[in-house]
């Protein structure tokens, strides 16, 4: 067995897009590409013109972490018309790497590492939903929803439509909390 | 192909839910092995007829059968169902109801008379087959109905705080627990049960029954037809929520009712719930469990179908993607399931089909392993009825608090 490619497997869809392009070209099957991207991109875009219609114009904070790649769940939520009003990324110790976003110029991206302060900006701006790590999310008086782990692929893009989409509908404060009264 | 049970079939097990009742199947063998099973796994007796050597039961425990052969469907086989029922009848069975196949049904043998001549006609009924192209839970209905109407005496004395629990069939998830729950739900509330219609009672407490001073529907669907029977005939009170009693809140609003209409006090009820919600509380904080936006699919009558998918949006912020429901002539319960959907834009789940994959099916049991086994769900709930390969050990009913915990272990926990 031979090691073809040595890559990273792609993260949400225009990765898996440029992956697809690079293993066809890599095993000599330019002509595999055209139809396996079309494939990608049919069922993308089918799954963004359903979503779009919760999804479109919301305004969405982001608040992770620098150990974390956000990029692709950025893109997926730009495609889908949302509006990402900041992202807020905080500093987790030492990290080799210093953060970066293909974003970084089209977004309002802050690094920092003050929770209150962070909270406070969020707070402030009123989104509609703030995206990103549960342990920082937790406490914001609006509905929150995780980037998940699972991300390979444009499936992950897909799923995770669905999975904003839904919290947007589902209540906001889970009834069971109230259970222990 | 829809391979939901129909009428007939609503109509046979109504009687198999009578503790003292039988049901003769006029046609051939094989027409009775799925319900043979059926009736022996919804409503489990000792295994007595077991014997091959036992004529019309040969080796099964239920639903003896006149075995109808093929020369039967030229030259009438009359003397069958006249000879099973004269065996039958020498039994235990304080009520028998003949039901024919539908081949048999085509030969046209006197069932009636066949009755007649055997002297049964105060304990045995001929079923109409015309169930077939019916709801199930019509034909559950409509049989119980048409029972009562047999049975009940002429005259009959209204006994003081009393209750029927209506719209219960052995098809129902673990109907004992329920019953058992209800029973003491009732019991606290200072009202005792006469009959749990098609559900283990007896044929003395069908006749009883309409002597109760109120009848407590836990599945509308189940009991539209007996219910009215019951008030128009003898006055009996109706209790319903025109839905089933579904997690907390609705076992809660089901006391309350309960309270309203009988004057009687629901506290002692009241805390009986609650113990097992702070029960669930405690557990929910032992699991962190977050399905804030997972999907949930259903697939059962309107009555559960409403307060099981606002139970899960409002306590644990699931969102429902296809809501499937049973044919009924009973609309009131989609009625306000369409209005609770729509409230929040998701009217387009009604019926819908299945996504690719969905985070929770509650479905019959069979199904349930079939989709979870298959990857399309994250996990199969049973909530009802056929479930071949499990037999409730613990308690699992889908109704009251008790129906909740049950719920709650199967949605949260991984196995």
């Amino acid at each position: 067995m031979q090691d073809i490619f040595k890559e990273p497997l792609p993260k949400g869809h225009s990765q898996t897009v440029e992956w697809i392009e690079s293993v066809c070209n890599k095993i000599g099957k330019e002509e595999l590409a055209a139809p396996a991207i079309g494939s990608v991109n049919e069922k993308y875009n089918t799954a963004l013109e359903y979503y779009r219609k919760a999804l479109s114009e919301k305004r969405i904070a982001v608040l992770s972490t620098d150990m974390m790649e956000i990029d692709w769940a950025l893109e997926t939520l730009l495609d889908a018309g949302a509006e990402v009003i900041s992202v807020d990324i905080m500093t987790m110790g030492r990290n080799c790497c210093p953060f970066y976003s293909r974003f970084s110029k089209q977004l309002n991206i802050r690094i920092g590492n003050d929770i209150r302060e962070i909270s406070g900006r969020i707070i402030s701006e009123v989104p509609d939903l703030v995206i990103g790590h549960s342990m920082l999310t937790r406490g914001l008086p609006f509905k929150t929803c995780i980037i998940p782990q699972e991300c390979i692929s444009h499936k992950a893009s897909i799923y995770y439509l669905e999975y904003m989409s839904n919290i947007l509908i589902a209540n906001e404060k889970e009834g069971w909390l109230s259970w222990g009264d | 192909m829809d391979a939901r049970p129909d009428g007939s079939v609503g109509a046979i097990m109504a009687i198999e839910g009578i503790k003292d009742a039988e049901v003769i199947l006029h046609g051939p063998d094989g027409c009775r092995k799925n319900l043979n099973i059926l009736s022996s796994k919804s409503y489990p007796r000792p295994k007595e007829n077991m014997n091959i050597g036992v004529p019309f039961y040969r080796g099964s425990s239920r639903i003896p059968c006149t075995g109808i052969i093929s020369t039967d469907y030229i030259y009438g086989s009359y003397d069958k169902i006249e000879s099973a029922l004269e065996f039958v009848g020498r039994g235990d069975s304080e009520f028998i109801a003949v039901v024919c196949s539908p081949g048999a049904s085509l030969i046209g043998d006197d069932c009636n008379k066949a009755i007649s001549v055997n002297k049964l006609d105060s304990r045995a009924i001929s079923l109409d087959a015309s169930m077939m192209s019916e709801p199930l839970s019509y034909g559950i209905d409509h049989m119980l109905a048409d029972m009562v109407r047999l049975l009940a005496p002429s005259d009959h004395i209204m006994e003081k705080n009393t209750v029927n629990i209506l719209g219960l069939s052995v098809l129902q998830k673990d109907w004992p627990t329920v019953i058992e729950e209800f029973t003491e739900i009732l019991s606290l509330m200072g009202l005792k049960v006469i009959c749990t219609l098609g559900a283990g009672c007896t044929i003395d407490e069908v006749k009883r029954s309409v002597n109760a001073e109120y009848d407590l529907v836990l599945c509308p669907e189940y009991a539209d037809e007996t219910s009215k029977l019951y008030t128009e005939e003898y006055g009996i009170k109706e209790i319903s929520l025109g839905y089933s009693p579904i997690g907390f809140d609705a076992t809660d609003a089901l006391i309350r009712l309960i309270e309203k209409i009988t004057g009687m006090n629901g506290n002692k009820a009241l805390t009986h719930v609650d113990k097992y919600r702070k029960r669930a509380f405690f557990c929910m904080n032992a699991m962190r469990a977050d399905l804030k936006g997972d999907t949930f699919a259903i697939d059962k009558d309107a009555s559960v179908a409403y307060p099981l998918a606002r139970w899960m949006f409002e306590s644990l912020s699931m969102v429902p993607v296809s809501i499937r429901l049973y044919d009924s002539k009973y609309g009131r319960s989609e009625e306000i399931l369409r209005e609770f959907l729509k409230e929040h834009d998701l009217e387009n789940t009604i019926n819908a089909e299945l996504p690719e994959f969905v985070n929770m099916i509650l479905c019959d049991g069979n199904t349930a392993m079939l989709e979870q086994a298959c990857k399309h769900c994250r996990k199969g709930i049973d909530i009802r009825f056929p479930s071949v390969a499990n037999v409730d050990f613990r308690p699992s009913p889908i109704f009251g608090a008790k129906g909740a915990i049950y719920l709650l272990d199967r949605i949260i926990n991984p196995m």
